[in-house]
């Protein structure tokens, strides 16, 4: 009897771990369809010692791509200079004409209240680390729940929208990039209005799938978040619409270039909201962030 | 006992690696150190305590990807089985077999990989040029690598089961009849 568990003993590790895994996978794959997923505590572990670790490890690296982009910008600046100064000037003239509508026609009362109802604290977190797989994108973050971030908060830079939190740990915490293959977004074209989903493709570059019937989008369009989606508030930029394909029979698609350089992503900001529907997905990750995102909507 | 351990720390620090180069260069166009590092397990060491390491870090890299919790897991368990299966019938500590061997794994690991993803997702499996030429380069990648990364593994596992004696060169001799 020993000895037939001890022939049968590796055939029974493997299909043990065989099934086990099969099991997780099926228990994440759901939790990620309804939006809750969490790892939980032994997950936290993993990045609370990886996020330093690549902190580390990631620092010559990103100072020696810094210090060729320095030189590379070095270069063009001055062209860049003369442009942007131009650039300014219009747009200074552009906004003091808005402005001027505006308060003829009254809404700048109404637009600062609704301002000051939506915005929105924002916290400055640095990218420490890739997804170490090369059919995944995905970033660690050097912040955490002890500082506030919570799964399913916005991550975004200065140009735009570029992912979702989805694990947390104290100190760190990863974020799914928009052009990951399993990131869908609800999207709008700010020209146009029309709204479908945006996906990640495999080369860095995202989908947009909308509505052949009623929908105009053309190349070089800007796109927005709808706020539509439940995981993103209304208005982030996205990208801009590089090619339209051919219309099938309900739907269509364009290819997206995203606003964000996903190549240079070092610092980030995690908005420090949570759509109501997350807000609900990840209801038991903590009370005082709940209370405090409900009250600044 | 430090060996397991030992191996799966070393998988880890695999994994952070790929991480912080990931930011430099896209991940096709880098080796899959933790997948060769796996193939260096299932040579080097082998037994249920390969399994275990292969599960342990196939979890980890699970835990800092977007990957369905237990996908690297499952197709790491996968390409050790597949390994030690091979190396009944092939000496994979030789050049020639092991370029093959690694090359049509490397493949397999990686279209599995994908295929596993669509059967729990509902990412479309498009098979454009651009995702075969990206498998191609990969499994090319982890070819010229893969002499490297069994090396360090066997020296490492040699080290942590105190094997390493100056002088003393071990003998490993396994019945033919094992499978995994």
């Amino acid at each position: 009897m020993r000895d037939l568990l001890d022939r049968l003993r590796i055939p029974l590790v493997f299909s043990a771990i065989v099934v086990l895994t099969l099991a997780t996978m099926v228990t994440d794959r759901r939790a990620l369809r309804a939006g809750g997923r969490d790892h939980g505590m032994l997950a936290s572990v993993v990045l609370d010692v990886t996020a330093p670790v690549q902190r580390v490890l990631t620092a010559p690296a990103n100072f020696a791509v810094d210090l060729w982009g320095r030189y590379m910008a070095l270069l063009a600046v001055r062209n860049e200079n003369d442009r942007l100064r131009e650039q300014v000037a219009r747009l200074e003239e552009e906004n003091l004409q808005f402005r001027e509508a505006l308060v003829q026609s009254g809404y700048l009362d109404q637009i600062a209240a609704m301002r000051s109802e939506y915005e929105t604290p924002m916290l400055p977190a640095q990218v420490v680390g890739q997804d170490a797989s090369a059919w995944f994108r995905s970033v660690l973050l050097d912040r955490g729940r002890t500082h506030g971030v919570g799964s399913g908060m916005p991550v975004v830079t200065d140009r735009g929208v570029a992912g979702l939190v989805t694990d947390t740990s104290g100190r760190a915490s990863r974020a799914m990039l928009i052009t990951d293959r399993q990131s869908s977004m609800d999207g709008i074209v700010q020209r146009s209005r029309a709204l479908g989903i945006v996906r990640g493709l495999r080369d860095g570059r995202l989908e947009f799938e909308f509505a052949v019937r009623g929908s105009d989008v053309r190349v070089g369009d800007v796109m927005i978040t709808s706020g539509l989606g439940g995981a993103y508030p209304k208005g982030l930029r996205i990208g801009e619409v590089l090619e339209v394909g051919e219309p099938g029979d309900l739907l269509q698609t364009a290819v997206v270039k995203p606003a964000v350089d996903f190549g240079r992503l070092e610092g980030v900001f995690v908005m420090l909201w949570r759509a109501p529907t997350m807000d609900l997905l990840y209801a038991e990750e903590g009370g005082v962030l709940r209370k405090e995102s409900r009250g600044r909507r | 006992m430090r060996r397991a351990p030992g191996l799966a720390a070393l998988g880890l620090a695999a994994l952070w690696i790929q991480g912080a180069l990931a930011g430099l260069v896209p991940g096709f166009v880098f080796p899959d150190l933790v997948f060769l590092g796996v193939v260096g397990v299932a040579i080097a060491v082998g037994g249920a305590e390969g399994l275990l390491v292969a599960a342990a870090v196939g979890y980890a890299m699970d835990f800092l990807t977007s990957a369905l919790l237990g996908q690297h897991a499952l197709l790491l368990v996968g390409a050790y089985a597949a390994t030690r299966v091979a190396s009944l019938r092939l000496n994979l500590l030789r050049p020639v077999p092991r370029v093959v061997f690694v090359a049509v794994l490397s493949l397999i690991y990686d279209l599995g990989f994908v295929g596993v993803g669509r059967l729990f997702t509902e990412v479309p499996l498009d098979v454009e040029w651009i995702f075969v030429r990206r498998l191609l380069v990969h499994a090319l990648l982890n070819v010229l690598f893969a002499p490297v990364v069994v090396a360090i593994v066997q020296r490492a596992s040699a080290v942590l089961a105190g094997e390493d004696e100056p002088g003393r060169r071990s003998l490993r001799v396994e019945p033919r009849e094992r499978v995994l």
